[in-house]
């Protein structure tokens, strides 16, 4: 059997074919109707210049979209700004994700109860996680202002979701604590399938505590660290709920980013065809990262 | 031999897993047909969503055939419930809601049926003018104004005369004074707050004050000038009343028409610009602190009189419709004398019939209707365009970098000018 | 390897007795401060907008007025609850109505439990015929399923819009039930193919010896053993769909079929921001997820891991 891997439409592989296809079909069925097809559509919507204010003088215009989009200034503005959020958001939640994992990894009374509440802000859902934000960052009554001013730190209440760069930076604070603890899930348990004989093996060969992290634990972590960034990554890079909770792309387009560029077009503007072709784009986009990240997975695991 | 037979059962499993998935699809699709009797389907803002709700059992009562199923969503989000919904001649909903600024787009785009030979003479002429255009759109009907509506300045009279004012603001210059000695006497931290995070809620702002300097977006030839030296002065205004005299809760910026009247009905500002369904809270004890104590006043004004941002709603039919006489019924019945006096009285909107401003009743139990309707003739359009909402997104955009001191107020709205002057050019000024 | 180890163990003994003890004694102390205030930081960290959150749902609206916060409400009340939980019980409050929430949390409730059940089966199958194929065109599939991951919901939205509505699905439990499934499952069988290839292939090839067929080997040597998988994949696969928004958003319409997201987004635009009422709204929609987190934690993160990692 074992030789026919790699070949096609060797007998064997319609054998194959006879009893995996059934197994298949169910799942590929639903998949195919319900993504597919409409990815299919969108495609095509892509190319023309489909705007619901017009539907029925829907024309071809090739790639006039995707033109269109290099062109504009709103299209750079929010990749800015979808990209720092990506970098940022992704960054922070690894290195406070990371410092977790490996807190909860060493041995003290208590941890029992901290690796417990570690899951906590993973499984909030994003929507109350917005909703929760946006009132601690409230200017008037939020907890954020009012703790800071009665510990001194802040003369004036700061209006958090006023400015739009300061804006852009709390909704990542938002996202960063909630899922930091999904980094920290995902690395605690990669910790956890480490011997501890490899640690006492670094111990005893006279290695600091960093760098017996760089050299034991960080290289047989990279598996588990690759999978949480290439999550995060995806998900971040598509970023909307939130969004729509706290700022709505608001001030002055300050948190505009990609995905609520997307919706804007297409529900207030009504520009499918364009809608269209930016979600493609956004999709290469992270098509591009999640191959480079891939590549990286793969060879690391497998090989 | 046997592996095959058990194979053969794997195929026939999948085969039924799909032909099921198949049927529910089926049966769900037909059941959807099945229900089709004269149910309407109305999609609503929540602003008067009360009183049409409560409306509901009078209307099924008297047209026993009907049976009227009335959704209702935030303002913020019924924009795009609409679009989304009836994308490419929908069935799902047979009266929508219409704001004014998006007549032009939903004729054009197909959404709306055409009312004009439904609509009486009686309506023609009973109706005042500021609410039956907002459904007009190249001389043809749309629909019925349900409530006429414009901004409205809200002032807390108690806060006033404790700094010792006997009348409200009738400047803005007067407004600056007012709001610095309602400061000074710690009788509040920022005279007013007001809806201005980055939403269509900024704009009507903006048509309430941009005015009153002078200022307009369109000359009579139909040329834009968003950059007027009006506008200018108008907006640089805006940004002074947050930064310079401080007059504002710097909060304005994230907040929007709902969110301002927390504020105000805590008694913690004076000023407050808002609309018609905001007096049904500011005068309810049971939600306000301030009720008994806030009256109306004309807007401010500065080189006019007076100005403030018109916002009235109207229903419309559906065009892909397939219940348009019941729908047509429903709307009908809304815009009835008796139910827009009940709509008046009850949650505080002004009617669409000239002949109710005048009606004893009407004006014993509104409190507020005598302001409310002589500022109804400084009322300012926002522009009627096809592509308004794009218009719209690149002014509130703009404003907002000048309120947020990103750019200076001459700089936002020339570039305001030449991202507008591109898009008209893009729609053939339409 | 062991040898390592004894000479390890020689090493820490003969380092506890030496004289240099008291220094090793600060130096513990010292590791030992840090980790607790370590404990401290994250528990904080992790607990306190929770806390705010809980605070805010049990304070009267005055109160929450206040600058500075009143960190303990004076008057604290379940009111927001009562309301909530029994809309009718009490008066209209604001000028917007309630939303149902009964009615939200058990369309999210239905939702969720029939997109995990589903996904749980047709996902497995696949996802062992994949992980069991030598062929290049199951690889091929495999990789499909990990770019479906990819794709931003956003752009399906209108095209799946005009394909539900042809079928009638448009604000029903069910329309939304075949999206989130259809969402889902790439990532059920990714992570489940994952699985199943920890599973020795011996196995069943001993079984297929003992005459087992492969639906056989897979009901009784192959289900058990991935069963911990299967919960963890299910449980996130709840969580998922539990958290949905985008969709809910945009394809419902009534309380017949508005989710529990949709309904804490619409306490933001209704007529008056009540926050005690919204932070009430949170805390309830957001006890299913966390219930089932902190008591399945070991399993989701067990079955992840060993899903992803190894796929």
């Amino acid at each position: 059997m074992e030789q026919f891997k790699g070949t096609r439409f060797k007998r064997s592989d319609w054998g194959e074919l006879r009893w995996i296809l059934p197994f298949v079909l169910p799942a590929f069925a639903l998949i195919a109707l319900v993504i597919l097809y409409p990815f299919g559509l969108a495609m095509y919507y892509s190319l023309t210049d489909y705007n619901l204010m017009r539907p029925l003088s829907r024309s071809f215009v090739g790639l006039g979209n995707y033109l269109e989009i290099l062109r504009s200034g709103y299209f750079w503005d929010s990749l800015w700004k979808t990209t720092y959020f990506t970098l940022l958001s992704v960054g922070l939640e690894f290195v406070l994700g990371l410092w977790a994992a490996v807190f909860l990894n060493k041995k003290f009374r208590g941890r029992g109860f901290l690796r417990a509440l570690i899951i906590l802000p993973w499984a909030l859902p994003t929507v109350v996680n917005g909703m929760m934000w946006q009132w601690i960052f409230d200017a008037n009554y939020g907890a954020l202002n009012g703790l800071l001013s009665q510990l001194g730190f802040i003369k004036h209440y700061v209006i958090w979701l006023g400015e739009p760069f300061m804006a852009l930076n709390s909704v990542i604070v938002a996202d960063v604590w909630k899922n930091f603890s999904f980094i920290a899930l995902l690395l605690l348990a990669g910790l956890q399938t480490i011997p501890a004989e490899l640690y006492e093996a670094a111990t005893m060969d006279g290695a600091s505590g960093w760098r017996r992290f760089w050299k034991v634990t960080f290289p047989l972590l990279k598996p588990s660290i690759l999978v949480a960034l290439v999550l995060r990554t995806i998900e971040a890079f598509k970023v909307f709920d939130i969004i729509y909770m706290m700022t709505k792309g608001g001030p002055a387009d300050g948190t505009q980013v990609l995905s609520f560029y997307i919706y804007r077009e297409s529900f207030q503007f009504l520009h499918l065809g364009f809608g269209a072709a930016l979600s493609f784009m956004v999709s290469v986009g992270i098509l591009i990262l999640a191959v480079v990240y891939i590549k990286g997975l793969y060879t690391e695991v497998e090989y | 031999m046997k592996n095959q037979s058990r194979q053969g059962k794997m195929w026939l499993l999948s085969g039924v897993v799909l032909i099921f998935m198949f049927t529910a699809f089926g049966l769900l699709a037909a059941g959807a047909f099945a229900a089709e009797k004269t149910t309407i389907t109305v999609l609503s803002s929540d602003d008067f969503a009360a009183f049409r709700k409560a409306a509901i059992p009078d209307f099924e009562k008297a047209n026993p055939d009907i049976k009227v199923n009335l959704i209702s969503v935030g303002y913020d989000q019924l924009h795009d419930k609409i679009v989304t919904a009836l994308a490419g001649g929908a069935t799902g909903f047979d009266v929508i809601d219409v704001d004014e600024i998006w007549t032009a787009e939903f004729v054009e785009a197909g959404f709306l049926a055409d009312v004009t030979d439904r609509v009486t003479a009686e309506m023609k002429k009973g109706i005042v003018p500021a609410g039956m255009n907002i459904l007009t759109y190249q001389n043809r009907f749309w629909g019925l104004p349900m409530f006429v509506d414009t901004k409205f300045f809200y002032y807390n009279n108690d806060l006033l005369a404790k700094a010792g004012f006997k009348t409200p603001p009738q400047t803005w210059a007067e407004f600056v004074e007012q709001s610095k000695k309602l400061q000074e006497k710690k009788l509040v931290k920022y005279a007013t707050i007001w809806g201005w995070g980055q939403h269509e809620g900024l704009i009507c702002d903006v048509v309430s004050i941009f005015p009153a300097f002078g200022g307009r977006f369109i000359e009579p030839n139909g040329k834009f000038v968003v950059n007027n030296p009006d506008n200018v002065r108008a907006l640089q205004f805006m940004v002074d009343l947050l930064y310079k005299y401080k007059a504002a809760d710097p909060a304005s910026i994230t907040a929007d028409d709902r969110s301002m009247l927390n504020s105000f009905i805590a008694g913690d500002v004076a000023f407050g610009l808002n609309w018609s369904f905001a007096w049904g809270i500011i005068d309810d004890p049971s939600q306000s602190k301030v009720a008994g104590k806030v009256r109306l006043a004309l807007m401010p004004g500065e080189k006019k009189k007076s100005a403030s941002g018109a916002g009235s709603m109207g229903l419309g039919i559906a065009s892909g419709s397939r219940r348009k006489d019941a729908a047509w019924k429903f709307i009908a019945f809304l815009a009835e004398r008796q139910q827009q006096k009940n709509q008046a009285i009850n949650y505080g909107a002004l009617p669409i019939w000239q002949s109710l401003y005048t009606d004893p009743e009407v004006q014993k139990k509104h409190p507020a209707l005598a302001e409310m309707s002589s500022q109804l003739k400084y009322a300012v359009s926002r522009p009627r365009l096809t592509w308004y909402s794009e218009f719209s997104r690149v002014l509130q955009l703009e404003v907002h970098n000048a309120l947020t001191q990103n750019k200076s107020p001459k700089q936002a709205l020339d570039d305001a000018q030449k991202e507008i002057e591109r898009l008209a050019k893009k729609y053939g000024n339409k | 390897m062991g040898q390592r180890n004894i000479d390890g163990k020689l090493k820490t003994l003969t380092a506890k007795s030496s004289p240099v003890r008291r220094l090793q004694n600060l130096r513990a102390i010292r590791a030992a401060a840090f980790t607790y205030a370590g404990a401290l930081l994250l528990g904080l960290l992790i607990l306190a907008p929770f806390l705010w959150l809980f605070i805010t749902s049990i304070s009267p609206r005055y109160e929450l007025a206040a600058a500075p916060p009143h960190w303990a409400p004076q008057h604290p009340t379940f009111l927001n609850y009562q309301k909530l939980l029994n809309p009718s019980g009490s008066a209209a409050f604001t000028s917007g109505e309630i939303p149902p929430f009964g009615e939200a949390f058990k369309n999210s409730l239905a939702v969720a439990v029939a997109v995990t059940l589903v996904c749980l089966l047709l996902g497995s199958l696949a996802a062992y015929a994949l992980a069991r194929a030598r062929s290049r065109s199951a690889d091929r599939l495999i990789y499909l399923t990990i770019g479906l991951r990819m794709v931003p919901e956003i752009s399906l939205v209108i095209p799946l819009y005009i394909l539900l509505r042809r079928f009638g699905l448009i604000d029903t439990r069910f329309g939304l039930f075949l999206v989130y499934a259809s969402f889902t499952l790439p990532f059920v069988i990714w992570i489940m193919q994952g699985y199943f290839r920890t599973i020795p292939r011996e196995l069943e090839e001993a079984a297929a010896i003992d005459g087992c067929s492969r639906s056989q080997a897979l009901l009784r040597i192959v289900a058990p053993l991935s069963l911990p998988g299967m919960v963890a994949t299910g449980l996130f696969t709840f969580l998922l769909a539990w958290d949905e928004f985008l969709f809910a958003l945009l394809f419902t319409a009534t309380y017949s079929s508005k989710t529990i997201t949709v309904a804490i987004s619409e306490f933001t635009t209704r007529h008056l921001i009540d926050y005690g009422l919204m932070a009430t709204g949170g805390i309830l929609a957001a006890i299913p997820p966390v219930l089932i987190a902190l008591v399945f934690q070991k399993k989701i993160i067990q079955g992840l891991t060993a899903g992803a990692v190894k796929g």
